[in-house]
C-alpha cells in the first residue's frame, strides 16, 4: 500500500481554506477585524495621575465600593447561559459577542453613569471589549472588574441566578 | 464479513466520526468568530495581532478537511491536516494546563463550556489516534465519492 501523501493537495486545501475564510469574514455581518487590537488598560489608581485613556480596571474592593454606593450599573458581559447560572445580584446582561449600540438595555443608562462591567475572571477579555464598545459610543465612566464573577463568588458576595429580561 | 473487511469498515467509521467532529466544531466556530478569537487569545500563546487571522482561517480549514474526509476525497491528505491541527490544539491545551490557566478550551465549538484539562487532552489524543489510522490505512469503504 502506498503510504505517501500528495503535498500539493494539502497546500491547495490550506489555500482554499484561507481564501474562503477571508471572503466569508468580509461578507458576513459577524465578521471580525483581520488585525486584532490590543485593548489599552490602566488601573483606577493610575487614572488619577495619568489620564492616558484606555479601559479602567478595578479590584474587588473598588468594585464593592461601587456596589455598596448603589449608584453604578453592573453589566455582565458573558453570554446569557453563563449569566443565568449566576451573576452579581442586580447586574444586567449585555453579552459582548452580540453587542449592539441600539440594545434596549442601554436606554436606561445615562451616558455619565458609573458602569461596572465584568465577565469570568482575569483570563476573560469580553468585559474589556464591551467597555471599549461602550466608551466608543460615548459612555464616559466604564470600569472593568478584573476579578469577575469568580472573585465575587470567592468573596461570598451576593449573587443571583436566572435571567433578568429587561 | 471477514476480518479484513471488518477492520476496513471499523477504520472507515472512525474516519466518518472524525469528519463529523471537525465539520460541526468548525461550523460552530464560524458562527461565533469573535468568541473563537477570544478563546485563542486566552491561551496567551500568540501575539494579539495574528489571533484574528487564525480565528478566520482555522474553522474553515476544519470544515473543508472534515467535508472532504466525509466524502472520501483525498483521505490521506485531509487526515494529515487534521492530525497536525489536533497536535497543535493538544500542545496548546497541555501548555495551558501546565500554566494553571482556568480557561475554556474553545475546541469543539465555542459554547461547549469545556475547560482545558486532562479530559480534553485524552479526548484530543484519541482523535489523534483516529486521524493516524486514516493516514496509515486509508480505504474507500463508506465513501460518498470515489477518487
Amino acid at each position: 500500500m502506498k503510504n505517501k501523501f500528495n503535498l500539493r493537495i494539502i497546500i491547495y486545501i490550506i489555500i482554499s481554506s484561507i481564501i474562503v475564510g477571508f471572503v466569508y469574514n468580509n461578507f458576513t455581518s459577524d465578521g471580525i477585524p483581520i488585525i486584532r487590537e490590543k485593548i489599552k488598560t490602566q488601573s483606577l489608581s493610575d487614572n488619577n495621575s495619568d489620564n492616558s485613556g484606555g479601559i479602567i480596571l478595578i479590584t474587588l474592593s473598588q468594585t464593592l465600593k461601587f456596589y455598596n454606593q448603589k449608584k453604578a450599573v453592573f453589566i455582565d458581559a458573558r453570554d446569557q447561559w453563563e449569566y443565568s447560572e449566576n451573576h452579581i445580584k442586580g447586574a444586567i446582561n449585555i453579552p459582548e459577542f452580540s453587542f449592539s449600540p441600539d440594545d434596549s438595555k442601554l436606554k436606561d443608562i445615562e451616558i455619565t453613569d458609573d458602569i461596572v462591567i465584568y465577565c469570568d475572571g482575569t483570563d476573560c477579555d469580553t468585559s474589556k471589549r464591551l467597555a471599549s464598545e461602550l466608551t466608543k459610543i460615548g459612555y464616559t465612566n466604564c470600569f472593568v472588574f478584573i476579578g469577575g464573577i469568580s472573585a465575587w463568588i470567592e468573596a461570598d458576595l451576593p449573587i443571583e441566578k436566572g435571567y433578568i429580561n429587561e | 464479513m471477514n476480518k479484513n473487511q471488518f477492520i476496513k469498515y471499523g477504520i472507515a467509521l472512525t474516519r466518518i466520526y472524525l469528519a463529523l467532529v471537525f465539520i460541526l466544531s468548525g461550523l460552530d466556530k464560524i458562527n461565533n468568530l469573535s468568541d473563537f478569537a477570544q478563546s485563542i487569545e486566552n491561551y496567551r500563546l500568540f501575539p494579539t495581532y495574528i489571533i484574528n487571522i487564525f480565528a478566520i482561517i482555522i474553522p474553515w480549514l476544519e470544515v473543508i478537511t472534515g467535508g472532504l474526509l466525509l466524502l472520501g476525497l483525498f483521505i490521506k491528505e485531509n487526515a494529515v491536516i487534521i492530525f497536525s491541527l489536533l497536535l497543535v490544539f493538544t500542545i496548546a491545551v497541555i501548555t495551558a494546563v501546565l500554566r494553571n490557566l482556568d480557561i475554556e478550551c474553545g475546541c469543539s465549538g465555542t459554547y461547549d463550556g469545556q475547560k482545558v484539562g486532562i479530559i480534553k487532552i485524552v479526548e484530543n489524543i484519541s482523535l489523534i489516534v483516529v486521524s493516524f489510522l486514516s493516514i496509515k490505512f486509508p480505504n474507500q469503504v463508506l465513501t460518498f465519492l470515489k477518487q
